[in-house]
């Protein structure tokens, strides 16, 4: 009983942290791009943000890039050229990449940015729900 | 079937949280909220807190530190007859200013030998700062620098947030014209950089007294930057404002002529390691010019009433200071030292007679703080810093002590914070050496001031509504007053003592309300300042719209023979988002010129601290 109470506080705790918020934003991205994969292999270059991934249902945190459906990167800037959809998850990677990534999550202007963009999606054949659309840029 | 209970309401919370349908728009602003800069540089132990979190900041319109100033509970800002910001506690007619300590980061900017440089710092442009907190009932132990009670802390806005700049104008009705622009970026090395520049021209309501005319304009220019890389950190500000005298110090308040020009430089180096260890060199220089003309007589010690009367100070402090922090299995004991010098070279003219001397101070210090948690909803808080005050001329060194022991105990929504702190504030030397007795009558025997805070604070916090009651006993063994010939003496003991109730609704991450009463009473009964007060607050967003209402009050008061009726002040401001990186604002402050009021020794009347204004902004992010 005592574990379940845990549970649900930690649950609770979580949902209101940073991280917790920063979990159900990329739950939302990743189910955008991929949402009919059962398992999604996702490849970081940033540790530290392994906790977060792992905890998403459906997400499968591995170890090798070439295994990987997405990378997403934080401080990357010299991947194999293959045509893996690459996320950034921080401003230079996302201004590095910005002509083959699908989109960017980072910090910008004192808050929190989320874009996607048009050609790059279009070129990896990925819709994104009707929610997100107001997040896609035609062109950077 | 408890056991049963139990898990289905788990189970409930947990599939609510796992497919709430929170739209991404929600769960950006809730991020942006949940990272707030100010969740992880606050400190709980520190003192009683209270934050001013940038998004609120931004809906507030603030251009300048006064602006948040003016918002305390205790202590009140109010400003002297020359223009200069001062601070009362209820019921005061002043209140120390070296018992105020800025930091903007971890640079200490008051500290000063000739008193402090808040009377500088709180107009500075706030447009580069993240967010500010406010402790109180504090030491500055746990800050590692020159002792205080209350700790306004500043913090600039973050690199590797910012990634980009921002300009921002302001005009007002009266012509006023204000102008700020920062930068930042951080390399692919991981070498960040930040930088501000400011400049404004701010026009003052003209009064008249007797038929000399009482001007209040002030420009500025103000500059601020910062480099960090792996763990080191370069910073440096400079901050220069003229300003008119307004009534000035003569005896009959009938200025012929009044100017007073303040400049602050400083630069400091600190390395961050990663075991705790942390080491920052500072070096500040203040230049101080006042300038004043009053054919009805102006003090100047010793020299007696003068015509003219000028006097320059000039401030070169370094400093060295080191600390670490050892964390353990209970807790967080921090141990530190730091040296300062300061010198202090002052010249001054009076009609005929003139002054100059200088004097130096050099400050060891020794402190450590243990957090101890005897489980994780008890911990205890003991402070310890020994001073040594060693002054190159005349004045007899000094040993001081800080002595601070707190609590704070959670019980579920409810914390109790209760603090027992035995400090002291240190005099500045300005009044303690001065070898022609002018402008001040000095006092080289004066003692420190050596106040005892006892603090207790109750925090009711579950879902949407925090409560916060505070209360306070402060006794003070020799406190600084002057006679009337202006001679600085040490009052034996005094009292007072100090309640605040704080509440706060948030209505959803873009609308809440903030509520605040306080009152004190001073062992004297006299009532020089006012004895209640309190601010209503509303923060609200309605589309690409964000709205702001501030009521404040403070009641009636006795300034020497002159009744102060009770005031109110209501500002307000609306922003219009018109693009991602472009909004437009409107602000109003004193709205209906009904706002906080002021008298002087031997002024018939009261004079309006704040003006009427109505500010255009235009902000631009890049």
């Amino acid at each position: 009983m005592k574990k379940l109470i845990l549970i649900l506080i930690s649950a609770l705790f979580l949902s209101a942290s940073p991280a917790g918020k920063e979990r159900s934003i990329y739950r939302t991205i990743l189910n955008a791009i991929f949402p009919d994969k059962a398992v999604i292999h996702v490849w970081l270059d940033n540790p530290k943000k392994r906790a977060i991934f792992e905890k998403i249902r459906r997400v499968k945190v591995v170890k090798d890039h070439k295994r990987a459906d997405i990378l997403i990167l934080y401080n990357s800037f010299d991947v194999p050229a293959d045509n893996k959809i690459i996320f950034a998850d921080g401003y230079l990677v996302f201004e590095h990449f910005k002509n083959r990534l699908v989109g960017g999550f980072y910090w910008q202007k004192g808050r929190p940015n989320l874009v996607f963009i048009k050609k790059n999606l279009k070129d990896h054949n990925i819709s994104l729900p009707p929610t997100l659309k107001e997040y896609i840029e035609d062109d950077m | 079937m408890t056991k049963k209970r139990i898990s289905f309401i788990a189970l409930l919370c947990s599939a609510t949280l796992a497919f709430s349908s929170e739209s991404m728009d929600d769960l950006l602003r809730a991020f942006k909220s949940e990272s707030e800069l100010s969740k992880i540089t606050k400190s709980e132990s520190a003192g009683f807190l209270d934050i001013y979190t940038r998004e609120e900041l931004e809906k507030m319109q603030v251009r300048t530190l006064m602006d948040v100033l003016k918002l305390f509970t205790i202590p009140n800002i109010t400003r002297t007859s020359n223009n200069i910001s001062q601070f009362t506690k209820p019921t005061f007619a002043v209140m120390p200013s070296y018992a105020i300590r800025l930091y903007v980061n971890d640079h200490d900017m008051t500290s000063t030998s000739f008193g402090s440089a808040l009377m500088l710092w709180s107009d500075m442009p706030v447009e580069y700062i993240d967010h500010i907190e406010v402790y109180k009932s504090a030491s500055s132990v746990e800050f590692g620098n020159e002792p205080g009670s209350v700790i306004i802390k500043l913090y600039t806005k973050k690199p590797e947030r910012e990634e980009g700049g921002k300009v921002r104008l302001t005009a007002d009705q009266r012509g006023s014209a204000e102008a700020d622009l920062y930068y930042a970026h951080t390399t692919r090395d991981g070498l960040s950089y930040f930088f501000f520049a400011n400049a404004d021209n701010v026009k003052r309501k003209t009064y008249e007294n007797l038929n000399h005319k009482l001007d209040a304009d002030n420009h500025a220019q103000s500059f601020y930057a910062n480099i960090f890389k792996e763990g080191w950190r370069l910073e440096g500000g400079s901050y220069r404002k003229v300003k008119d005298t307004f009534l000035g110090l003569g005896r009959a308040y009938t200025p012929n002529d009044g100017k007073i020009e303040n400049r602050h430089n400083y630069i400091q180096l600190e390395k961050m390691y990663d075991n705790g260890l942390n080491i920052r060199a500072g070096y500040d220089h203040l230049d101080s010019y006042e300038k004043e003309s009053d054919n009805s007589g102006i003090p100047a010690g010793a020299t007696g009433y003068v015509t003219d009367y000028t006097i320059q100070l000039h401030d070169k402090i370094a400093s060295l200071i080191a600390e670490k922090s050892f964390t353990h299995k209970n807790g967080k004991l921090l141990v530190g030292g730091f040296y300062k010098f300061k010198g202090l070279e002052a010249e001054g003219a009076f009609d005929s007679q003139s002054t100059s001397f200088s004097n130096a101070l050099h400050l060891y210090s020794l402190y450590m703080e243990e957090s101890y948690s005897f489980n994780p909803t008890t911990t205890f808080i003991g402070s310890f810093k020994g001073d040594y005050y060693r002054y190159e001329k005349r004045i007899e060194a000094k040993k001081e002590h800080i002595l601070r022991a707190g609590l704070i105990k959670n019980y579920g929504p409810v914390q109790i914070k209760a603090f027992y702190t035995k400090t002291y504030y240190a005099v500045p030397f300005l009044y303690l050496y001065g070898p022609d007795d002018t402008p001040y009558r000095v006092n080289p025997e004066l003692k420190f001031p050596e106040p005892i805070l006892t603090s207790l604070g109750i925090r009711y916090k579950e879902s949407r509504h925090t409560v916060d009651a505070r209360m306070s006993l402060i006794t003070v063994k020799n406190k600084v007053l002057s006679k009337p010939d202006g001679t600085l003496y040490n009052n034996p003991k005094g009292w007072y003592h100090q309640y605040e109730l704080k509440y706060s609704y948030n209505f959803d991450p873009r609308n809440s309300l903030k509520i605040d009463l306080y009152m004190g009473e001073n062992a004297s009964g006299l009532t020089m300042s006012p004895k209640y007060g309190g601010h209503i607050q509303l923060f609200n967003s309605f589309g690409k719209i964000d709205l702001y209402n501030q009521i404040g009050y403070r009641s009636n008061c006795d300034f020497y023979g002159v009744n102060i009726d009770p005031t109110y002040d209501y500002t307000a401001s609306v922003k219009y988002h018109a693009a991602k990186d472009l909004s437009i604002g409107f602000r109003g402050e004193n709205i209906f010129g009904t706002g906080y009021r002021q008298s002087y020794v031997r002024l018939p009347y009261s004079m309006p601290i704040f003006d009427r204004k109505f500010w255009l902004n235009l902000e631009y992010l890049f």
